[in-house]
């Protein structure tokens, strides 16, 4: 069997996939609407990294690779323009969240394609339910060992990127009471949760990578849809807990996060011990009932605060191990996140639609004019 | 003793739905079921004593009513304002139809007056059949967005062009009636206000009451039929009443979920009622006498209609492929013919009775026209709903 090679790239360079919604704008349900849209970019040459994802209910966008988020929120920007403008060609609304308001799995088309086609054989009526919407960000990693202590390193604070990115409180037409319902619809595949604990790269490969292949459970790295997992042909590892925001500013916040976080784990050198995946699904779990508001116990500590007290003690942290100049580089960054927590998470504003016009139709009128606003 | 119509027709109704679900399971659309079920009703309903069923041209009106108001409110009138080329299309098209069938019907020496009518019947695309279609494969894409636009604009198309045409025979028939040609303009001015203020008035009631899901389906319903009704009853355009009423309560910012659209089984109802009773009351010794005529409009409609989009592919935006599909789902004319024709009747122009061509495009269309439109959407891979 060929060794698994993990492709060296730029340390915290930074990337994004985002999955958006199409929307049939008469009854505002999803649309079966994806090839039609990558049918019309590909005759406009729009130059887009666009592609089909499992139903065709959802396209998922690559941004290009960045060392700093603002350059990547721009990139955002234009995509996000670009594919407006299609869409209103195409009679077919866009949007961002976690998941669709009332939408009926049963009616979903799985994409035409030789991959889609065995999934859905694979998990049957899970291929459908699988009709979610998710932020990925790519973390660049100049080495295989790198990225696996960086990946596990990340397990505390993967909280507080599902309650920062939360947007997916309703789902087939009933208030799930959760922030984040998304990341329940993935749990259900039998390669989901967290990455087995290995910190150096060949020991992954050997031990666990190389075996699961050789009895046939998996075919390559996209068959794992753990919350975070090593990329070794980009050369990153790949945050996949997020949900799609209603805007693309807040996608990028949410890389930006990320980076910091990277940078400053990279530089502490904190040590990771398996034992704090004790309190790992419970913390993820408040994340995504609760939110912001969720409890979370440190794995390390064992203190017991809420998502929002550990994401600005973070922050402090952060802060405070911060040279003066690397300090004003990022205080904008940490503001930003700060004013998010301010606002809450997205989930926070559809709730507070919801209870305002008591109409699931509203609330994916309103996901489609937050996605769009900026553009117009 | 035979039993009354009011006994007969409900028993009539019951035979058809019952022939449409198995005609479904065979792979047969339900409403050329219907049709059929329609027509021979009508053969043996001409065989007994009182030979005739009773006048429900009201009750037609108010079915068909309901479906052109569901046509209306997923028209999206932002999308042709941004991409007008659709409209220009429609109008192509529509202009291609009505003079290929006109040439044809001339060349085959059928009477102007009449040339003129079928050929403004035939710029239609039914709206029964296109949106039964695209809801029973629940569907939705390019396909269906172009299908479901390219019917209603063509319906009003269809409306305007048969209206002035009406006018114009009125007025060659009989030159005193000199003021025929305004009141016509006068009725569709008249057809559009009304449907604004059905708009309008429900607008305010569910304002004023915050109506929930399912009574602001039902209130619509309530509204379209009495629109339909009313506008019938003083010789209104009660189809371009009823699309405009579905515009304005799109546009007016109300919602009405995907589920409660068609009315459900007031909808469904309303849809064999429309195809039963019309084709009852088509006269079949007549779709034998106009058949070779009919044949060709047929032949040259569906020519002009399927090949039309595919020259314009540009212009939509979309492949070869999807624009063949289009056309092919345009086929369809059948019940919005009937309800067009019998509202022409009560104008005193009886194209139902004189002229046989005009039966058999519709019969041969109403048994074509949804097969063709239900390949149109499997084949586009648009349909969530799979045989």
């Amino acid at each position: 069997m060929t060794p698994l090679n993990f492709k060296k790239s730029q340390p915290l360079s930074l990337g994004i996939e985002l999955e958006l919604q199409l929307i049939d704008l008469s009854d505002f349900d999803l649309a079966v609407a994806a090839s039609d849209l990558l049918g019309h970019m590909e005759r406009n040459r729009c130059h887009l990294n666009i592609s089909p994802e499992l139903t065709e209910s959802m396209i998922e966008v690559q941004c290009g690779v960045y060392e700093e988020w603002e350059e990547l929120q721009h990139e955002l920007e234009r995509v996000r323009n670009e594919l407006v403008r299609a869409a209103d060609w195409l009679n077919i609304g866009i949007c961002g969240g976690g998941t669709h308001p009332f939408q009926r799995w049963q009616e979903r088309r799985i994409f035409e394609s030789q991959r889609f086609r065995e999934v859905s054989a694979l998990y049957g009526y899970l291929a459908k339910q699988f009709t979610v919407y998710g932020q990925h960000i790519h973390i660049g990693c100049e080495d295989g060992d790198m990225a696996m202590n960086l990946l596990h390193a990340l397990n505390r604070y993967i909280p507080h990127f599902i309650a920062l990115a939360a947007s997916s409180p309703f789902y087939q037409g009933e208030n799930t009471c959760f922030h984040s319902s998304r990341l329940n619809s993935i749990s259900a595949f039998p390669l989901s949760g967290r990455a087995p604990f290995y910190l150096d790269w060949n020991g992954f490969c050997q031990s666990y990578y190389a075996p699961m292949k050789e009895t046939g459970v998996i075919q390559s790295m996209k068959d794992f849809y753990w919350d975070i997992r090593p990329k070794p042909e980009y050369g990153t590892i790949e945050l996949r807990v997020c949900d799609t925001p209603l805007t693309v500013e807040r996608a990028a916040l949410l890389a930006a996060y990320l980076q910091l976080l990277c940078g400053w784990l990279m530089e502490t050198k904190l040590r990771v011990q398996e034992s704090e995946y004790m309190v790992y699904s419970y913390n993820r779990f408040q994340a995504c009932r609760f939110g912001l508001d969720g409890n979370y116990i440190d794995p390390q500590s064992r203190i017991n605060v809420s998502v929002r007290e550990s994401v600005e003690t973070t922050l402090r942290c952060i802060e405070l191990d911060s040279n003066k100049l690397s300090l004003r580089r990022i205080s904008r960054t940490i503001e930003m996140i700060r004013n998010a927590m301010r606002v809450g998470p997205d989930s926070v504003s559809l709730h507070n639609k919801f209870h305002n016009s008591r109409s699931l139709e509203d609330l994916v009128q309103y996901s489609m004019r937050t996605f769009r606003e900026a553009a117009e | 003793m035979l039993p009354e119509y009011e006994v007969l027709f409900p028993v009539l109704l019951l035979f058809a739905w019952l022939v449409g679900e198995v005609a479904v399971a065979l792979g047969i659309p339900r409403i050329v079921s219907y049709g059929v079920c329609g027509l021979a009703a009508g053969i043996a309903i001409q065989k007994l004593p009182t030979g005739e069923l009773p006048d429900l041209t009201g009750l037609a009106d108010a079915a068909m009513g309901l479906l052109l108001f569901e046509l209306g409110y997923r028209l999206n009138p932002s999308w042709l304002i941004r991409k007008p080329s659709i409209l220009f299309v429609s109008l192509v098209e529509s202009s291609l139809t009505f003079l290929a069938v006109f040439l044809c019907c001339a060349a085959l020496s059928v009477r102007l007056d009449q040339s003129l009518a079928i050929a403004s019947i035939c710029i239609a695309t039914s709206p029964g059949a296109v949106l039964r279609t695209v809801r029973e494969k629940q569907s939705s894409g390019q396909v269906t967005n172009f299908l479901l636009t390219f019917s209603a604009l063509n319906c009003v198309i269809s409306i305007l062009v048969f209206k002035l045409i009406s006018g114009v025979c009125l007025l060659m028939n009989s030159p005193q009636n000199a003021a025929v040609p305004g009141v016509i303009l006068l009725a569709l001015v008249a057809s559009v206000l009304s449907g604004l203020i059905a708009a309008v008035l429900l607008h305010g009631f569910d304002s004023w009451v915050r109506l929930t899901e399912d009574a602001k389906a039902f209130s619509i319903a309530m509204f379209g039929i009495c629109l339909a009704i009313s506008t019938h009853s003083v010789q209104l355009s009660p189809a371009l009443a009823c699309i405009v009423f579905g515009m304005s309560v799109r546009q007016s910012g109300m919602k009405i979920p995907g589920k409660f659209q068609d009315f459900g089984s007031l909808g469904k109802l309303s849809v064999l009622f429309l195809f039963v009773y019309l084709s009852s009351r088509l006269d079949v010794k007549q779709l034998v006498s106009g058949l070779p005529v009919g044949i060709c409009i047929v032949l040259v409609r569906t020519v002009v209609k399927t090949l039309t989009p595919l020259q314009f592919v540009a212009a939509l935006g979309c492949g070869k492929r999807k624009a063949f599909l289009v056309g092919l789902g345009m086929w369809p004319v059948s019940a919005y013919a009937m309800t067009m024709l019998e509202q022409a009747r009560n104008m005193g122009i009886d194209l139902l009775s004189s002229c046989p061509p005009i039966i058999t495009v519709i019969v041969l269309l109403e048994i074509l026209g949804p097969f063709a439109t239900s390949i149109a959407i499997d084949r586009s891979r648009e349909a969530t709903v799979e045989r």
